[in-house]
């Protein structure tokens, strides 16, 4: 077949782990909470052992086993289509990098090559992000140059195509890993950010990676489809978190309407996890869960977040009046999302948001660290995986530990699945849920 | 007139005029009437009984004693090829079960009737899902992955057996059946189990599971219509022992004031309903608490069975021509609900001698069968009826749930839980799960003699059917607002040729036959179908009227060549040695690669014929030994690298959506690996055996000792999916049977006409993972939840793994058995994932006992089914609940989990002494589903599977009537489980159906039945 017909089955896959499969990814990052069944079990840290096993076996066999038959055909039927190869492996990245951010240690090197590797080896963290960073390189590698070479269009998905958007992506996703990786041993990463900041990367709402789900039948959102078949699109089992509507109430942020709805006496209350009786708490606003309700994969907000952070930090030149810059265009990207949506902010209520927030450069480079952080984990509402990360690399906020888990710390990743372990005698023995990972400071 | 040494008249005796085709049978008074001329010799011929020849005289009537065969069970047995073969020159061990034995307590389905009275056999029902599939496994599995499953062969032919259920066997899975059950039990002659290698070699490769032989009955003696009839009610044979004591609610607890409803609490933890709280019912109405005991009873309804047989039968044109036509209607009412089954079987056979040397003969039949309302099994879907008919507050008046339905029919009224589970009533109701099939299989066959000593068969046979399964859920389903409804057609046809040449000839000592033959065989299957989804005018299940649509399509084709040859050497009646061979040539193995062949030797020695024995307590024994190594095949389609269209992607909790995305199709690589190198399996296989005929006969003994050793074989592996593979299919592994089975047949009392005979049969198995290949320590062949799957583990038997409780450890890192440890607050958690148990019995037995005098019978079966273990999702729901009964006893203590321990905080264990914070908590987790081993149990029991007692009118008492012979009887089915340690089910179930290798494990199984009715017999 075409090497271009294989990626709506990877994209699409890949999206739906992420987005319903991994929807407890929301309870673990606290912003939401489960009231019951499946989802107060994902409060609980009771990850569900299919869950887990769907979620790996699709990104490994479905997505990236795909993408390397994606890489084998067009390396038989046509070489010349390096950028297909390109596209390949920007995906292929970005699916570590979810993969990573899931499990921490994973097979990367010796995965996919069932002939020479039938048992593979699980590598670090460190070389799973730092193996991202290469096939961002080497994609960014081929895409820069100007070759006779077919792109994938229709079938791509995410940017039809265009060819400046899938370089834009790889900065992006570079960038995050650099700063996942900076967090440890930000000598070693602090050029490559520095030139990245030159480089072309996303910034613009319209530049932003997702998949975009539609109002068609059998492309709509899967959460939505979730709720629309259980409660006729009404959300009654996704309440809201209590760290992320604390925070958000003490910063009087606008976006609380938008993200949840008020209890019965108009109030914002956020529950601890793993607790029920949900009678006063916020529901997550149905709004978030509609049927065209995007899979956000790399935003432009994020982009200045991480950029702010990286300056705040020095591993980026320009300081913390970079920082504050950088900072004030990741809120406001941030808030203008909404736009055009259900969720819209009125632009009094940004710009009064916007004027409450301090200038960066009157802070320490701490205090700094902490506005910024706190605005990239509020930016990320609905995001369960990346604001669960972000609160790993930075904890700017305080998450609970929850009750009725038997849990001694908040989560921070998934076991590994049982059919791995049980076919792969190489798969680690003695990490639990609370095994810290590895870019964690 | 015709009795027997006890003066007892025997029926069904051939009365031939000798050599000639001119034969009557005798009725069941034992009277015969032909017309004979005074010369002629009449042969009088009964199976077991020594063959009588009496010249016809002056007398016009002639009686006739027959004496059982002192020397040997002259049995003829069908074997496989559709040949016959005197029992004593076999050299193999077969079983066989008669047409009699079919109507003591007449079964709709062929392979239920056979419970108790093979040996070598294990045969597992799926509990009372009407039209459910029963599951059959000849001497033990042989394999871990692929068909375990025996080949069905009716008059020669291959027919299927297939097993056609939804999607996944675990989420909401539902069991259509098995095709076994198309078969019209009032047409089986016999039925004869071909148990090991030997006994199946010449069937090739598709017989290493075993083969049921069936031989229908065919035309004999005068015209006769006959004419039966069953009518059977229904009722479930365990319920669940639930408690009465307790409301719903929690910690002993439940107050609407405070937030609580019905939806969310603890269906049985609650206060004391005979403190008469208030509560909203699901209806929405204020309530006082009251106990509904009964609530479940009221909910099944009674069950009934109706069978009406009718047959035509006869020869004519003085014995050249035979004919048999049938026909057979069943209808079944479950005792769930809007749940029936109905079947019409059509049946034609007839033969006829076109020349002297050329015989021909057809068999044609048709069936129709149509299940409605079968259920879903399984967890995960909120359609499994009964995880909510078991989990229902015992305050729940099963009335609230009438009406079902809104009156504009689209809104479901008084659900049972509005975030997750269906008014039981609108499961039944409004989510229709229908099945309807129509089938033919039959067969042409001609016999040509062209010399004498040689004979020439043609066989063509053919079997197809095509089956629709049709499921909704209509719109207002939770889960699935907007209903939807999937179509499903599955063809298959299945075309065998088979040509035969035999030599027969006796020389001097010895009878010598030798055969040659070719087989042709092509199997095709497919299936074709569609799910709508989100309905727009609510019952209207066509693709116009959805807003999407999910079409499908899959085929295969399978063939096989094989060419074989049989040698069959007798000495002196006492010594028989058999040899065949035969040489496959399959499609679905590697070219170059696909051609295999195996050998077969029996032998079958006679000794009390060769050593002339006959004594009075031993006049007959026989010993038999044989060796046959066979290969076999795989599946279609599993050699080369295929990319496939994808029709639909996958999401959790049934969000899946549809390609094209955004007008974009999908193509995927497969997610097995496939292997252009894969070998046939092996299987050698040798039984060694022993017959004994004692005191005249009056005792039977057979005994068999068989070991049976498979390899390479073919499996998809579980590959890690890091590789990019879920799995790969590779030739791996050695698994063994090894088992021993006993029949014995005892004639306790025969004295002046009464008659009490009984029949017994042990079968003992065991099946040993010996290999499993390098750095597999476990593979798993079937999976339900949690973690919980059925497994093959390298020195160990097919076991069930699950998790266990967290037990200590020794220093040096093993697993202390006894101690089960408890967490801080003194309940015991979840530790590894283990093995909980051997998925087949340690050995099976039944034993069956008929009583006779003059007209009255009575007859009785029992079967034994010892060890094994079996696990319950029912009881851990029962009991997480707070319903089951033993959860109500001394709610209020809290004791210390007796025989566990504690961690210290140096890590040293010490023996536990903190309470449990609740019984509701202890319960909770001690019975949870994601611990395996409390909801594991002994599936040992013994059950009562049928009682039947009739009377047959004799001569005098039909004289006035048109009937030429009327039996009349009442008859009962499982009628009792005797000896489980299982609480609360009926441990005879099977999540996982006929088709599939799994078994041990219940999940939400419907209760199976116990029924009682009547039958009469009458042939005109």
């Amino acid at each position: 077949v075409p090497a271009e017909l294989l990626f709506p089955e990877i994209i699409v896959n890949f999206s739906s782990v992420r987005s319903i499969e991994f929807a407890g990814l929301n309870m673990h990052a606290q912003q939401w909470c489960g009231s019951g069944g499946t989802w107060l079990s994902r409060s609980r840290y009771v990850l569900g052992v299919p869950s887990v096993n769907n979620g790996w076996t699709t990104w490994y066999t479905t997505c990236l086993k795909n993408l390397s038959l994606v890489e084998q055909l067009v390396e038989e039927d046509n070489p010349d289509n390096q950028y297909i190869i390109a596209q390949a492996k920007v995906l292929e990245g970005f699916i570590y990098s979810n993969i990573t951010q899931v499990w921490g240690d994973v097979p990367y090197t010796q995965a996919g090559n069932p002939t020479e590797y039938p048992y593979p080896e699980f590598d670090s963290q460190e070389i799973v992000l730092e193996g991202v960073v290469t096939l961002m390189d080497e994609a960014l590698a081929i895409l820069e140059q100007d070759l006779d070479s077919q792109i994938v269009t229709d079938s791509d998905l995410i940017f039809n195509g265009d060819k400046a958007s899938w370089i834009r992506w790889a900065n992006s996703i570079k960038l995050k890993m650099l700063m996942f990786i900076a967090n440890k041993k930000p000598d070693e990463v602090s050029a490559q950010l520095q030139a990245l900041v030159n480089s072309p990367l996303i910034v613009t709402k319209d530049q932003e990676a997702q998949l975009s789900y539609s109002e068609t039948i059998g492309n709509e959102n899967p959460k939505w489809t979730f709720i629309n078949n259980y409660w006729g699109g009404n959300i009654n089992l996704w309440y809201a978190g209590r760290p992320l509507v604390n925070l958000m109430k003490e910063l009087n942020d606008p976006r609380l309407a938008t993200y949840y709805e008020p209890n019965s006496n108009g109030e914002y209350f956020g529950k601890w996890q793993g607790y029920t009786g949900f009678t006063t708490i916020s529901k997550v606003n149905a709004n978030n869960v509609l049927a065209d309700t995007p899979d956000r994969y790399s935003t432009a907000s994020e982009t200045y977040f991480l950029l702010a952070d990286a300056a705040a930090n020095g591993f980026v030149s320009g300081g913390l009046a970079q920082a504050n810059v950088w900072f004030l265009e990741g809120v406001t990207l941030a808030l203008d999302y909404y736009d055009g949506t259900l969720g819209e902010i009125a632009q009094a209520d940004k710009e009064t948001y916007i004027a409450s927030l301090p200038d960066l450069t009157a802070l320490t480079t701490n205090e700094a660290l902490d506005y910024i952080n706190d605005q990239h984990y509020i930016s990320l509402f609905g995001n369960g995986l990346e604001a669960w990360s972000q609160w790993k690399r930075t904890k700017s906020v305080d998450l609970d530990i929850p009750a009725n888990a038997g849990a001694t710390d908040v989560i921070r990743r998934y076991t590994y699945s049982s059919n791995e372990a049980g076919s792969n005698i190489n798969t680690p023995t003695g990490l639990t849920i609370e095994t810290k990972m590895w870019y964690e400071k | 007139h015709v009795v027997d040494e006890s003066n007892i008249p025997v029926s069904g005796v051939t009365v031939m005029i000798k050599d000639t085709r001119i034969g009557v049978q005798t009725d069941f008074d034992g009277n015969y009437s032909i017309k004979a001329n005074p010369g002629q010799v009449l042969l009088f011929s009964y199976l077991g009984m020594r063959t009588e020849e009496v010249t016809v005289g002056a007398s016009k009537t002639i009686h006739v004693i027959l004496y059982e065969d002192a020397e040997a069970l002259n049995e003829v047995v069908v074997t496989a090829m559709g040949i016959e073969r005197a029992d004593r020159t076999l050299g193999y061990g077969v079983s066989t079960v008669k047409s009699a034995d079919f109507d003591v307590a007449r079964e709709t389905d062929v392979l239920q009737a056979l419970q108790g009275k093979v040996s070598g056999v294990q045969i597992t029902g799926q509990g009372g899902g009407i039209g459910a599939s029963t599951k059959i496994t000849v001497r033990g599995m042989t394999r871990i992955s692929g068909s375990n499953n025996p080949l069905w062969v009716i008059d020669g032919v291959p027919i299927s057996d297939a097993n056609d259920f939804t999607s996944s066997r675990t989420t909401g899975s539902i069991d259509y059946g098995n095709r076994a059950q198309d078969i019209n039990p009032d047409d089986i002659e016999s039925l004869t189990v071909l148990k090991g290698a030997s006994a199946a070699a010449l069937y090739g490769s598709r017989a290493s599971n075993g083969v049921i032989v069936v031989t229908t009955k065919k035309g004999k003696g005068k015209a006769t219509v006959s004419y039966s009839s069953t009518i059977r009610f229904d009722n479930p044979l365990r319920l669940p022992d639930f408690q009465n004591t307790f409301g719903p609610g929690d910690y002993g607890v439940y107050n609407e004031a405070e937030g609580d409803n019905l939806q969310e609490v603890g269906a049985g933890w609650g206060a004391r309903i005979s403190e008469g709280g208030t509560y909203t019912d699901y209806a929405g109405n204020v309530q006082t608490f009251q106990s509904y005991p009964d609530l479940q009873k009221d909910f099944y309804e009674l069950g009934s069975t109706n069978i009406h047989s009718f047959a035509i039968s006869g020869v004519s044109d003085k014995g050249q021509n035979d004919y048999r036509f049938s026909t057979s209607y069943t209808s079944k009412e479950g005792i769930i609900p809007g749940s029936s089954l109905e079947k019409l079987n059509l049946g034609l056979k007839s033969g006829a001698q076109l020349y002297d040397n050329l015989k021909s003969s057809f068999s044609i039949n048709y069936v129709n069968s149509s299940i409605e309302g079968a259920v879903a099994q399984g967890g995960n879907d909120p359609n499994i009826l009964m995880s909510v008919i078991n989990t229902l507050p015992r305050t729940t008046d099963i009335n609230v749930f009438t009406p079902w339905i809104s009156e504009d029919g689209e809104e479901q009224l008084a659900p049972v839980d509005a975030d997750g589970t269906n008014n039981p009533y609108w499961i039944v109701h409004e989510n229709q799960r229908t099945s309807d099939t129509e089938r033919f299989f039959g067969n042409v066959n001609l016999d040509y003699q062209p010399v004498k000593h040689l004979s020439v068969l043609g066989r063509v046979g053919y079997d197809t059917y095509n089956t629709t399964h049709f499921s909704n859920k209509h719109k207002g389903t939770i889960g699935l607002l907007e209903g939807n409804y999937t179509e499903n057609h599955i063809s298959r046809n299945e075309l065998t040729l088979d040509f035969l040449t035999t030599y027969n000839n006796v020389f001097g000592d010895f009878d010598f036959k030798i055969m040659g033959g070719a087989q042709w065989n092509q199997r095709e299957w497919s299936t074709i179908g569609n799910q709508g989804i989100s309905l727009t005018i609510p019952e209207l299940f066509d693709p116009g009227n959805v807003e999407t649509n999910v079409p499908w399509k899959n085929y295969a084709k399978t063939r096989i060549f094989g060419v074989f040859s049989d040698l069959t050497l007798t000495y002196k009646t006492w010594l028989t040695l058999n040899a065949s061979a035969r040489n496959d040539w399959s499609s679905t193995l590697p070219e170059g690669g696909n051609s295999y062949f195996y050998p077969s030797v029996a032998l079958s020695f006679v000794f009390t014929d060769a050593f002339k024995i006959d004594s009075n307590i031993l006049n007959y024994g026989k010993l038999r030994g044989n060796w046959a190594n066979v290969g076999s095949d795989t599946g279609a389609y599993q050699l080369d690298f295929l990319y496939s269209p994808q029709s639909t992607w996958y999401g959790q909790f049934s969000t899946s959506g549809t390609f094209p995305f955004d007008g974009q199709l999908a193509f995927s690589g497969p997610n097995t690996l496939p292997n252009v190198n894969l070998k046939p399996e092996n299987q050698a296989n040798y039984e060694l055996g022993i017959e004994l005929g004692l005191l005249k006969n009056r005792v039977t003994i057979d005994a068999t000792y068989y070991k049976n050793v498979t390899t390479d074989q073919i499996i998809s592996l579980l590959v890690p999916a890091s590789t990019g593979y879920s799995s790969a299919m590779t030739n791996i592994g050695e698994i063994s049977n090894t088992g021993f089975e006993l029949e014995i047949g005892a004639k306790i009392i025969r004295y002046k006409g009464f008659v009490w005979n009984l029949n017994y049969n042990f079968s003992t198995n065991e099946t040993i993972i010996d290999d499993l290949g390098e750095g597999i320590d476990k593979y798993t062949m079937a999976s339900a939840f949690n973690g919980l799957v059925v497994g093959a583990e390298e020195g160990q038997s097919i076991g069930i793994y699950g998790n266990r409780f967290a037990r200590a450890v020794d220093e040096n890192g093993n697993t202390i058995e006894d101690q089960i440890l408890v967490n801080s607050n003194g309940l015991r958690y979840e530790g590894d994932n283990e093995r909980l148990g051997d998925i087949t019995p340690d050995f099976t037995m039944g034993l069956t006992s008929v009583f006779r005098y003059k007209g009255w019978s009575l007859s009785t079966t029992f079967d034994w089914k010892e060890g094994g273990v079996l696990y319950s999702q029912t009881v851990s729901s029962l009991r997480t609940s707070g319903l089951a009964k033993e959860t109500a006893v001394d709610r209020e203590t809290l004791f210390v989990d007796p025989n566990t321990y504690m961690v210290n905080e140096d890590g040293t264990y010490s023996e536990n002494t903190i309470a449990i914070p609740s019984v509701q908590q202890y319960w909770s987790n001690y019975s949870a589903s994601r611990i395996h081993e409390s909801n594991t149990f002994d599936a040992t029991y013994i059950k009562w599977r049928e009682l039947g007692l009739a009377y047959t009118f004799n001569k005098e008492q039909l004289n006035n009537s048109p009937f030429k012979s009327l039996r009349i009887g009442v008859q009962g089915r499982n009628l009792g489980i005797f000896n489980t340690s299982i609480p609360h089910i009926d441990p005879e179930t099977n999540l996982f159906g006929s088709g599939s290798n799994g078994g041990a494990i219940e999940y939400n199984g419907v209760p199976s039945t116990s029924s009682v009715g009547f039958n009469v017999q009458v042939k005109f």
